[in-house]
């Protein structure tokens, strides 16, 4: 088990000159050497292609036409085996042209054209061979380079206009692009005119700024991100050549096909592949723009892309491809599979679906998963995760002693029905939907959390808990779920929390400029935001009531052309819209629809996170083409059984609950000690800190007391983080909660959880304020039972019961009966074993 | 053989400067003229005036050498990926760190006048390519003058300036050896010297006082890493004062050409500057939003005006002194104060930036151009808009006749227009281009 809190690093440093803290200070700047150091494809670990004897080759495109002096083409050549096994042959075919002078084979068999007429290209590899016919075209045209289609992707590929460069909202250094080449007109300004035209150099193009910069002519605080050998130098230098020339009216672009497209699977040492990339016009016309598009993995660990379009695994597992040209993004999984000697494959026998697609995709990837965990594992874990609490000493026993072969499913099903089981879940929606007393107020706290409670422990169908929400009317202490609505700032905040939460789209991005990562255009944003706009909420004359009601009047203005946006939905359907009804029904009828892609998905992956402590996509309310599942068939059939049982959420966490991957031990094996998103075993995790002061007083016996709630309710019970007023004065209870990460609920994010460890927390589990007072309390269960005379092994039994659901070892039992016997003070060795027992990894996590 | 380092083609000069270095060993290692601009074009961006990471700064000799040798040159070798500077790239060609080594073998002299000087200051003076002889295309028109009693047009070109017949727009001399850029020109009272401020972007900045009978270096003043963006003699010819991106502002002496006083209180770039008829005070107009006016009498700082919203492009006193008419980014022309900086009012409030604004007939009407493909008049007491005088593009830059009879301005397409003010004819236009 890894140890959870690092030392603080000591004051070791040697050469403690200015130039360490200068270095230090340069960190930001360190994140660029890896993209540079990945600048050249001879950095990254391609072995040579290995052609053995194909059944036959298969080029794509089979035909195309270049129209134009700058166009390429960039063939993707496959190699079809016996054994069913693909590889990208690529690079190492042979390209003949039937008509000399057409066309030649450039680097990567990407052809360039030579001028006008028609050839049939044969491409030969591995003593297959096959042919396309290429049309090269309009070779004398003098169209200057184009600004938008060529001069802006250029920026973008060099990372010019990325989010955390130039096209940051502000930009850099004074120099501001829109991110990604959203706004050209802004961009040509900024690039052409601003500062009177600083930044090119008409006679000098090469001496221009916008490029003496990124190639660190002249001092650059982004480093090298620019080789005048790149194609993304050469096209600026001719754009700039050309009088940094803006075309009228180009052709509108209207997407981008990545090839190969459907999602692949390579096997090693076939554990490469290039793609090419096509940019479609709304003239019916289609341009390769491989050279211009930019790359990224949306998990280095498993696959690295070149600038030059080369996919290379870099380990077991999938990825997606992403590619971006303007603001269009595609992409495309990947899986990087490969044999991995003497694994002799054995699973346990699958308990449900769950375990059969987990095993499918963990077989894929040759990752054995663990075997079960003890039935004192899973005790503990089922009740930290059900309950939130720590089982008491007898539970465990009976547990242990019992020889039922269906225990494990009928605890399960009981613990299901427990208070502790409806609090703790009620506390989970209580952070996403911001209850706290700064947001909606005391009484609005206590009235939302009580219809959240009610609606878990009736377990009342998913749809209709969104649609109480959603719909909510009237005052916020007659009808609870109004105060979703008084804890939205404006329409902005409410549709991006809905859209967060139900949908799991962090469509935030959207209203600035189109998603980078998502098909959200800013139409999309403001399409949503207009169900949204016409609630009002107002304050009445009662102590911290607002009524929440819908006007019939109010349009949202789209900020670039100030017209009247429409309500509008993911998905082709035009709406219905009775001008006389509240629009949300519409909305909320579309979102809880069973055919909904998203409703149901995020709910089934954010359970599958809350029990797993990983969504099956991650971040589970981050759902995207760009972010893969881990997997996704597993995640297609929870949200099928969930539309099929009718929003049943108890029957989904029954469902993962009693499968073997949930049940699964922590503990790695030789095959699987890589594995951090197949589940390939149970992923240990800290307790949260309500579980934490819970597992404390419950081991201690001395109960820590929450102000505004009745006595005995448990921190994993409380409603709102923010009830009792923080007092410094006080250290304890709710600032030792803050320190181990109770969110304070001002976003729906669930990312407010904080799971890091800290400095703080060794403090406080060190000799911190509240865990002395448990321990130095003579009532407490321990110095209680000293005085009561028991027996040093059966305190100790107990401890380890409470504490870890087992009972210790015999060495255990001779290092603390020993140490309790040779103390002076027995109260303050009974206290130290206890203080043992709590700072061990056993205790704080749930594994 | 010339060891003059060219800053703006230091990749260039490198390769180029270092076989022979290495060939005539020599030659001693120069700080000036081989570190300094290593120093500056590699390190100063982090380690400036602007940014001092880890609080070291390059800039010059002094600070540089602060850390000692041992540990510049440690940085610049070392395998510790946390410290090996710089720390975002590849490491520093080896030929450049051997130029250091070699200059600490031979005793790391200091061969500047003031070790307390920026580098951009002791890099030896920086001989500028000729121009080329014809250009391949139109480049902007950022600056233009009358000269000759307004029989002569100077505009901006590159790495010269261009001297024009008024009346037919021929071309009558090209005075070259002048930075890549030219920003501002400026003619002294006698008639007989010019000052230029220019420079390249993002690489170095200077003011040079030419002789306008023979285009002649008078003197190079106030040499900094990016462009100077005004420089301006006061009315009897007596003072020079000049302001850029470093965000100085510099008044010299034009007989001696002694720094008179620095003011260094705008927080960025110093776009332009303006003297009162008096010569007692300047006022300036700066990225930073401000506008400042300066006494020459106590070498203080009067006041501080802070109404504009955007970067302050151009600025002028009324004829008396006490009022200041200045123009911004955001397209506002304000009207205020010398002394309080208080506002009097706006005269113009437009969607597009406004570059340049100048007096016109005892300055009882104005005119400003900017980006927009016009000029326009407006009336300083009643605030009314007058004559409009309409072109093909944005001009960026604009002069009026010495008579104020004539209006001139130089677009961002490289085009003139001479303009008849009473008429609105146009006089003369062509493409200012050899």
């Amino acid at each position: 088990m890894r140890s959870w809190i690092k030392p603080v690093k000591q004051g070791i440093v040697s050469r403690c000159t200015l130039f360490s803290l200068v270095s230090f200070l340069g960190v930001s700047a360190q994140l660029v050497l890896g993209e540079s150091a990945q600048h050249e494809e001879a950095d990254l670990p391609i072995t040579p292609i290995q052609v053995g004897t194909p059944e036959r080759i298969e080029v794509s495109p089979s035909e195309f036409t270049i129209c134009g002096p700058r166009d390429q083409l960039q063939l993707v050549i496959t190699g079809h085996y016996a054994n069913g096994e693909i590889a990208d042959l690529t690079r190492v075919a042979t390209l003949m042209f039937s008509s000399p002078g057409i066309a030649e084979s450039a680097e990567r068999s990407a052809i360039q054209p030579l001028a006008d007429g028609e050839t049939t290209v044969a491409v030969s590899v591995g003593g297959c061979s096959t042919s396309i016919s290429l049309n090269v075209t309009n070779q004398k045209s003098k169209d200057p380079v184009s600004f938008y289609y060529e001069a802006l992707p250029a920026l973008s590929k060099a990372g010019c206009a990325a989010g955390g460069c130039h096209g940051a909202p502000h930009g850099k250094g004074e120099f501001r692009l829109s991110l990604w080449g959203f706004d050209p007109v802004s961009d040509q300004h900024t690039i052409i005119n601003e500062e009177f035209g600083r930044r090119v150099n008409l006679i000098e193009p090469k001496k221009s700024l916008l490029l003496a910069k990124p190639r660190n002519d002249v001092a650059h605080e982004g480093g090298l991100r620019l080789r005048d050998s790149d194609i993304e130098h050469e096209v600026l230098v001719n754009w700039i050549k050309s009088g940094c020339h803006v075309e009228k009216k180009p052709p509108r672009c209207t997407g981008i096909r990545l090839t190969p497209g459907k999602d692949l699977a390579l096997k090693r040492p076939h554990h490469t592949q290039q793609f090419r990339v096509e940019a479609m016009f709304e003239d019916g016309s289609c341009k390769d723009i491989t050279h211009l598009a930019s790359y990224e993995s949306s998990d280095e660990k498993i696959c690295r892309v070149s600038r030059h379009g080369l996919a290379v695994g870099m380990g077991r597992g999938e990825a997606a491809v992403i590619v971006r040209y303007l603001e269009y993004i595609q992409s495309t999984i990947v899986s990087f599979v490969e044999d991995v000697p003497d694994l002799n494959w054995e699973t346990e026998t699958p308990a449900n679906y769950v375990d059969e697609h987990i095993y499918a995709k963990l077989e894929k990837f040759k990752y054995l998963p663990s075997g079960m965990s003890s039935d004192s594992e899973f005790f503990r874990r089922v009740h930290l995760d059900l309950t939130g609490l720590l089982p008491a000493p007898a539970q465990v026993s009976e547990f242990l002693d019992s020889s039922d072969a269906d225990k494990r499913s009928k605890l399960i099903d009981e613990l299901l029905e427990t208070e502790e089981f409806t609090l703790f879940w009620t506390q989970k929606w209580g952070d996403v939907l911001k209850l706290s007393a700064r947001q909606m107020g005391h009484g609005g706290v206590v009235k939302f959390h009580r219809w959240i409670r009610d609606s878990v422990a009736s377990n009342q169908p998913y749809d209709e808990f969104a649609k109480e929400i959603l719909l909510a009317t009237g005052s916020n202490l007659i009808k609870p779920t109004s105060n979703f609505y008084r804890a939205g700032s404006d329409t902005s905040d409410i549709m991006e929390s809905t859209a967060q939460l139900f949908l799991g789209t962090r469509i935030g991005c959207a209203k600035c400029h189109n998603h980078p990562y998502e098909p959200w255009t800013q139409d999309s944003y403001y399409g949503l935001s207009a169900f949204f706009n016409r609630i009002e909420t107002r304050k009445t004359g009662r102590k911290g009531e607002i009524v929440v009601w819908m006007n019939d009047e109010g349009d949202v203005r789209h900020p670039a052309t100030n017209e009247i946006v429409e309500p509008w939905v993911p998905g082709s359907h035009p709406l219905d819209l009775d001008p006389e009804s509240d629009r949300r029904k519409a909305f909320v009828e579309w979102l809880t629809g069973k055919e909904n892609p998203f409703f149901a998905k995020v709910e089934v992956n954010r359970i599958w996170a809350q029990l797993m402590g990983r969504g099956i996509v991650e971040p589970f309310d981050d759902l995207r083409d760009t972010n893969p599942a881990a997997n996704q068939p597993l995640l297609d059939a929870l949200t099928a059984d969930f539309v099929e049982h009718d929003f049943n959420r108890k029957h989904i966490i029954r469902t993962i609950v009693n499968s073997r991957t949930y049940q699964a031990s922590s503990k790695t094996n030789q095959w699987n000690k890589n594995d951090y998103r197949y589940f390939s075993r149970y992923y240990p995790r800290r307790l949260t800190a309500e579980q934490l002061i819970d597992a404390l007083s419950d081991l201690t016996g001395i109960r820590e007391n929450f102000a505004s709630v009745p006595p005995g309710i448990r921190a994993t019970q409380l409603p709102a983080p923010d009830l009792k007023k923080h007092d410094r004065e006080k250290i304890g209870d709710i600032e030792f909660l803050k320190v181990f990460g109770m969110p304070e609920r001002q976003t729906v994010c669930e990312c407010e959880r904080g799971d890091d460890s800290s400095l703080g927390q060794a403090l406080e589990l060190f000799n911190g304020k509240t865990l002395h007072g448990m321990l130095s309390d003579q009532n407490n269960r321990f110095h209680l039972a000293h005085q009561e005379k028991q027996a040093t092994e059966a305190i100790l039994t107990d401890l380890y019961l409470r504490a870890f659901s087992r009972e210790p070892n015999e060495e255990e039992k001779k290092i603390a009966v020993e140490y309790f016997d040779t103390a002076k003070d027995k109260g303050q060795a009974l206290e130290d074993i206890v203080w043992v027992a709590i700072n061990r990894d056993e205790f704080l996590f749930q594994y | 053989m010339n060891f003059c380092f060219n800053i703006n083609r230091l990749s260039v000069v490198v390769a180029s400067l270092i076989t022979p270095l290495l060939l005539l060993a020599e030659q001693p290692v120069s700080f000036k003229a081989d570190l300094a601009p290593i120093l500056l074009n590699q390190c100063q961006s982090c380690h400036g005036p602007k940014k001092s990471k880890g609080g070291y700064r390059v800039d010059t000799f002094e600070r540089a050498m602060e850390v000692g040798f041992d540990e510049l040159h440690y940085r610049m070798v070392t395998e510790e990926e946390d410290e090996i500077m710089p720390p975002d790239a590849d490491p520093l060609p080896a030929e450049m760190i051997a130029l250091f080594k070699r200059w600490q073998e031979e005793g790391e002299t200091f061969d500047g006048d003031d070790p307390q000087a920026s580098l951009t200051e002791i890099i030896p003076g920086l001989k500028h390519p000729d121009p080329p002889p014809q250009y391949a295309r139109a480049i902007p028109v950022t600056a233009v003058a009358f000269a000759n009693d307004d029989q002569s047009i100077l505009t901006s070109g590159y790495h010269e300036m261009l001297v024009w017949t008024a009346r037919d727009g021929k071309l009558q001399r090209r005075i070259s050896g002048l930075p890549e850029r030219i920003l501002s020109i400026d003619i002294h009272s006698g008639g007989k010297q010019v000052a230029v401020a220019g420079g390249s972007p993002g690489r170095s900045g200077e003011v040079r006082v030419i002789d306008l009978l023979d285009g002649s270096l008078v003197q190079l003043l106030h040499k900094s890493d990016d462009l100077c963006l005004s420089a301006k003699f006061n009315p009897t010819g007596t003072r020079l004062a000049t302001c850029g991106t470093d965000g100085s502002v510099r008044v010299f002496d034009c007989e001696t050409w002694e720094e008179v006083v620095t003011f260094a209180n705008h927080s960025n770039w110093v776009n332009d500057l303006a003297w009162s008829a008096d010569g007692n005070k300047i006022v300036t107009g700066s990225k930073d939003h401000t506008s400042k006016v300066f006494d020459l009498t106590t070498n203080s700082r009067i006041s501080t005006y802070t109404g504009h919203d955007g970067g302050v492009y151009s600025v002028i006193f009324d004829e008396t002194g006490e009022y200041v008419l200045s123009a911004c980014s955001k397209g506002k022309v304000l009207y205020w104060r010398t002394e309080s900086g208080q506002a009097v009012k706006e005269l113009a409030n437009q969607s597009e930036s406004i570059y340049q604004i100048a007096a016109l007939d005892s300055a009882e009407h104005f005119i400003f151009s900017g980006a927009m493909p016009s000029v326009e008049m407006i009336d300083l007491q009643s605030g009314k808009k007058g004559k409009e005088f309409t072109s093909t593009y944005n001009n960026l830059s604009l002069a009026v006749s010495s008579d104020t009879r004539r209006l001139l301005t130089g677009d961002s397409q490289g085009g003139l227009r001479l303009v008849d003010i009473e008429s609105g004819e146009l006089l003369t236009g062509f493409t200012a281009a050899p």
